[in-house]
């Protein structure tokens, strides 16, 4: 049985073992990047919290032991978990993404399929999940990194598992079973995500 | 709280009411007398090892956030009040029950315990960002928002799916399906406990009203806090069970406080730092 490696808030993990699993425990407004590069079976995960970098809260930072980790922000944490892969062999050109979380809260309006925040016109500040997707998605196409798959959106929490050997990235829905939702050790650069049949958006 | 027959009915079912143990009913009694001194209060909880380590963890997580800067109950209770304490004591003797399992909302062990404790670090930053002079009372507040939970376990064991159909149907919050199918919902029954076990009123009423915060009129700042802080804990998916996100965000509440929708997302992500310092993480539940 496979070793779980949990990827918390803001963390950032890799591994290229097919002995072990690579777990972000119940995204709420989180998301859950999935990186991999097929050739080397170099696989790592972030975490991410926010959209991007803020200074703390009015509260301030209570003590020294409180500190942000770079995966914490969208916009540190993708430029992280790539320089975190290719220092274990990986190649950018070669990665493939999937994505998971981004969930909202109640009377938040439901995305569909292909829309984007952008194209819901302005959003809220308070949209923190669907503003952390766009964020993901924006960094990983600077990047020219291919989303295959994507489980976002909705009211849901999700865990999901990136097994390092294999590619394969799974979602489970808190109190449903893990469902396959890719395979990015065998999807292929062609296979556009829209009309994919994989499971994207909500639930 | 108003009177509601069918929250008495689920009391009376509730054979065992989660017991609160000798030592902290002693402490209790001490609180309550005028004449007994923050030493006392230290010799009597000094008799539980365990119970005096979880007082003095949340004492440094409601005081200071976490860093460890009291470390005997007799500085604790000069830094918090005896009533403060008696309130920590309270909340530690509830960790076992509050990481408890619970099937019908999809909680496994510890699930419950962690957010709750998030909601308490939450409740802590909000009160402090927004002025409020007791973000220690804050801080236990968040700790026992969800208590009911633990009550209304065993009747969503078997309803959970009928819960579920409401919400979706009816298109409203899984907490006011929980109202339609049992007549209360699982912040009024968290209350009825707290009232059970004499805790203060203000507790009692931010425990029972935090998702209907602007139910109370005049606006209580307390029942704010808690309201915002648990969607904090739950935008941060820590211990999400089978209702998910499934709650409103009353962003007047927000106003009310004085916090713009800026200041909720940097307390969102201190929130998610304090977690992390405080090893709340997911290893935390094996």
């Amino acid at each position: 049985m496979a070793t779980t490696i949990p990827v918390d808030m803001g963390e950032t993990r890799i591994s290229r073992s097919s002995g072990e699993k690579l777990v972000a425990f119940g995204l709420g407004a989180c998301v859950g990047v999935c990186l991999y590069d097929p050739l080397t079976s170099v696989a790592g995960m972030v975490h991410i919290v926010l959209p991007q970098t803020l200074a703390p809260s009015r509260a301030g930072i209570p003590n020294a032991e409180v500190s942000s980790l770079p995966g914490k922000s969208a916009d540190t944490a993708v430029p992280h978990l790539i320089q975190e892969l290719e220092k274990q062999g990986a190649k950018l050109p070669r990665l493939r993404a999937a994505i998971a979380g981004g969930a909202r809260i109640f009377k938040s309006p439901i995305i569909k399929a292909g829309e984007t925040s952008s194209s819901l016109g302005p959003v809220s500040r308070l949209e923190i999940g669907l503003r952390n997707i766009e964020a993901v998605r924006v960094l990983l196409s600077q990047f020219e990194i291919p989303i295959f798959a994507e489980n976002v959106g909705g009211t849901c929490g999700r865990t999901v598992t990136l097994l390092p050997g294999v590619g394969h990235v799974f979602v489970r829905i808190i109190g449903k079973e893990d469902k396959l939702l890719v395979n990015l050790g065998m999807a292929t650069a062609s296979e556009p995500l829209a009309g994919s049949g994989i499971k994207r958006y909500g639930t | 709280m108003e009177h509601n027959p069918a929250l008495d009915q689920l009391v009376s079912k509730v054979k065992e009411l989660p017991g609160i143990p000798d030592i902290t009913l002693k402490v209790i009694r001490l609180t309550d007398d005028a004449r007994a001194s923050a030493s006392d209060v230290a010799k009597v909880l000094s008799e539980d090892q365990t119970l005096t380590a979880r007082v003095l963890r949340l004492v440094n997580s409601a005081a200071y956030g976490g860093a460890r800067q009291v470390s005997t109950v007799t500085e604790a209770t000069v830094r918090l009040g005896m009533r403060n304490i008696r309130t920590l004591a309270y909340a530690a003797s509830c960790q076992d029950m509050l990481a408890s399992p619970l099937d019908g909302y999809a909680l496994t062990h510890g699930e419950l315990w962690r957010h709750s404790y998030a909601c308490a670090l939450a409740a802590r930053t909000v009160a402090v960002a927004c002025g409020h002079k007791r973000s220690e009372e804050a801080f236990v507040a968040g700790l026992l928002h969800d208590i009911g939970k633990v009550l209304l376990d065993t009747q969503m064991k078997s309803a959970y799916r009928q819960v579920a159909a409401i919400a979706e149907t009816d298109s409203i919050p899984f907490m006011d399906a929980e109202r339609k199918e049992f007549g209360f919902d699982h912040a009024q029954a968290g209350a009825l406990l707290l009232q059970y076990w004499s805790l203060p009123d203000i507790l009692v009423k931010a425990v029972g009203s935090h998702y209907t915060p602007l139910t109370q009129l005049p606006f209580d700042p307390l029942t704010g806090i808690v309201h915002v802080a648990d969607i904090i804990s739950i935008m941060l998916g820590i211990g999400l069970g089978t209702d998910g996100l499934d709650y409103p965000l009353e962003s007047q509440v927000l106003d009310k406080l004085g916090l713009s929708d800026g200041d909720f997302e940097a307390i969102l992500g201190d929130t998610s730092d304090l977690v992390t310092a405080e090893g709340l993480v997911s290893s935390y539940l094996s």
